[in-house]
């Protein structure tokens, strides 16, 4: 029986998430992020304190402008996948 | 997950377990947990949690689909489907009506061909504008496609709810050859030439013999299409994007008069667009930078803006393609002509570095995906939107009514006119986006009542919408009400003839089961 090749997190960061979150102009997530009050950076993989629960909620049910991400879009075990890489980028 | 109020629990469960052994158990999602939430119209002018459906079955290739019909026919569910389900802004992945069944073709995202020789590709639904164009890059082929400005957003559902993109190709039915389809009963049909066993054009020919049919099943509910074809443009051997400001809000009237000579002899050749100062600043700011009150900016907030961002009233953005020489001598008509409406200013490239504005039209004008409009949404908090979408002759007069007709509306029920034309062949697509803050009940009551002024209105004008959200479609099919009705008769009738149980997208684009005989 084939092995399930794991999700790479990485990967499906940069092609689902860097277009609204990478640094610089340009990128809706990281305008919004960066108004908001306190010292934390605007570019997600720049924040330290997101936890791989956190981040996996709100991939799955969105958040201020961010709409919800589907499981046809990404499945458990890749938003887990997602979700491990964002919250230790910053690490 | 509650039933469709047409069926009993006990058959809906029945035929929830009868799809799961179509499509795998994982493929049918009922509940919370396993994500069914994710399918709401999360920018729903209305309670999200009133929307979305009351299940949702993704299958992986036709023979599922067929399947999953069979199911649907034998315990009259209805299903609607979705492609990428990213269109945001006209209901997402959500039903008509809640507690239908979304069918979510997402998984079949298999891209059949990119043909470079002659310039098209082959597509299922679940394939995105950023999928495409990896696939392209990764091939070094030399091709462009043409992005929504989300890209996100799926090149097949675009395409079938007759979207728009910025390049030569930017009307997006228009580049459309070869569809397959499966109608309700289950019958697959490969449209035109593709119906010809062994066809060798049917991605280059669209019409073969006979009635063409391709047509009604976009923005339909008679079929599900399952693949389409749809032509690319090949890299031209030079590529110019520009931009011209105008200072005044009535420029429209003499920008739109100076576009429509060098649009319907192709000096203009893409699908360039004419947009407002807000759209073009809300990119770069908010309106919390400007303005802390409530209603609508006012003019000294608008001129001030403006002048730090170095940006008019209005913004035209198009491109050109082609040799150098050619470019220069259309360059010298260009000028020419947009240059004659009283304070006209130019900027290339290289003037206009740096400005995400700038860039990201740039990419969208040579079919490069990006989610930089999507930074309109910063315009308010906790922004979405809603757009309305009438369709403008290439007039002043007409860019101008409609444009007063939309401002006044806005301004009247405390919301910023954030609109932009984009120039067809011989029409515009007057695309007005109403940004709202979704977690403000009252301003989201304020948008529905805008909405409906907005729709009242134009029609008394005279304007059409070309495409609208999942809760105005019954209105808009409404005011297509010449003849007594006589179009919503015809697409009653085939609605009635192709799909007799009523299970496919009731309501869509006011289409339902049933309609002809009422």
């Amino acid at each position: 029986m084939p092995v399930a090749k794991s999700p790479d997190g990485a990967e499906l960061y940069t092609r689902h998430c860097s277009a609204c979150h990478a640094g610089g102009e340009g990128h809706p997530g990281t305008m919004r992020l960066a108004r908001r009050p306190g010292p934390l950076p605007a570019v997600l993989v720049e924040r330290a304190n997101l936890t791989p629960a956190y981040v996996a909620a709100v991939i799955r049910n969105g958040l201020m402008m961010m709409p919800p991400f589907r499981p046809t879009e990404l499945n458990s075990r890749e938003i887990d996948a997602v979700a491990a890489y964002v919250a230790a980028a910053a690490q | 997950m509650n039933a469709p109020d047409i069926v009993t629990a006990a058959d809906f469960n029945a035929a929830l377990e009868a799809m799961a052994e179509v499509v795998g158990r994982e493929w049918v999602i009922r509940d919370s947990d396993a994500g069914l939430d994710s399918y709401r119209d999360a920018y729903s002018t209305r309670e999200v949690a009133e929307t979305g459906p009351a299940a949702a079955v993704a299958p992986l290739d036709v023979k599922q689909i067929q399947g999953v019909l069979a199911v649907a026919r034998q315990y009259r569910i209805p299903l609607w489907p979705v492609s990428t389900g990213r269109n945001f802004g006209y209901g997402g992945a959500a039903p008509r009506q809640p507690g239908a069944l979304t069918l979510d073709l997402k998984r079949m995202n298999r891209i059949i061909e990119v043909n470079e020789r002659h310039a098209y590709a082959v597509v299922e639904p679940g394939v995105s504008y950023f999928d495409l164009y990896r696939y392209i890059q990764e091939r070094g082929l030399k091709l462009w496609l043409d992005p929504a400005a989300p890209g996100w957003g799926g090149v097949l559902g675009n395409l079938a709810d007759r979207g728009a993109g910025y390049t030569p190709y930017g009307e997006h039915f228009m580049a459309q050859c070869g569809m397959q389809v499966v109608l309700a009963d289950g019958t697959v049909v490969d449209t035109a030439l593709g119906s010809v066993p062994g066809a060798r054009a049917q991605h280059l020919y669209r019409y073969g013999q006979g009635p063409w049919v391709d047509g009604l099943f976009t923005q339909s509910n008679l079929g599900i299409i399952t693949q389409i074809g749809i032509w690319l443009m090949p890299e031209p051997p030079g590529y110019r994007p520009y931009m011209v400001t105008f200072p005044e809000e009535d420029d429209i009237h003499a920008i739109t008069e100076a576009i429509r000579p060098l649009k319907l002899n192709m000096l203009i050749p893409n699908a360039a667009t004419t947009v407002g100062l807000i759209w073009e600043a809300a990119v770069k700011v908010t309106r919390a930078d400007y303005h802390e009150g409530t209603g609508p900016m006012p003019d000294s907030a608008r001129r001030r803006m403006a002048a730090d961002l170095k940006i008019g009233n209005w913004n035209f953005y198009a491109a050109q393609y082609g040799p150098e020489r050619m470019m220069d001598n259309d360059w010298k008509v260009i000028q020419e002509h947009l240059g004659a409406v009283p304070g006209a200013r130019f900027y290339t490239a290289d003037e206009r570095q740096h400005d995400p504005a700038f860039d990201y039209r740039a990419k969208l004008m040579r079919g490069i995906p990006n989610m930089t409009e999507y930074s309109l949404l910063n315009w308010v908090g906790t922004g979405a939107h809603i757009d309305f979408s009438p369709i403008s002759p290439v007039t002043g007069e007409g860019a101008l009514a409609q444009f007063h007709i939309m401002r006044d509306l806005c301004h009247a029920h405390g919301f910023d006119y954030i609109g932009e034309f984009l120039v067809g062949w011989r029409d515009m697509h007057h695309i007005l986006m109403l940004v709202f803050d979704r977690t403000d009940p009252d301003n989201k009551r304020a948008v529905r009542a805008l909405f409906d002024a907005l729709i009242d209105e134009a029609t008394r004008a005279g304007y059409g919408e070309y495409r609208t959200h999942l809760d105005y479609m019954d209105a808009i099919a409404g005011t297509y009400d010449w003849g007594h009705g006589a179009l919503a008769r015809t697409t009653g009738a085939l609605k009635n003839a192709l799909d007799p149980d009523g299970i496919l997208a009731p309501g869509k684009s006011g289409i339902w089961p049933g309609s002809a005989a009422s």
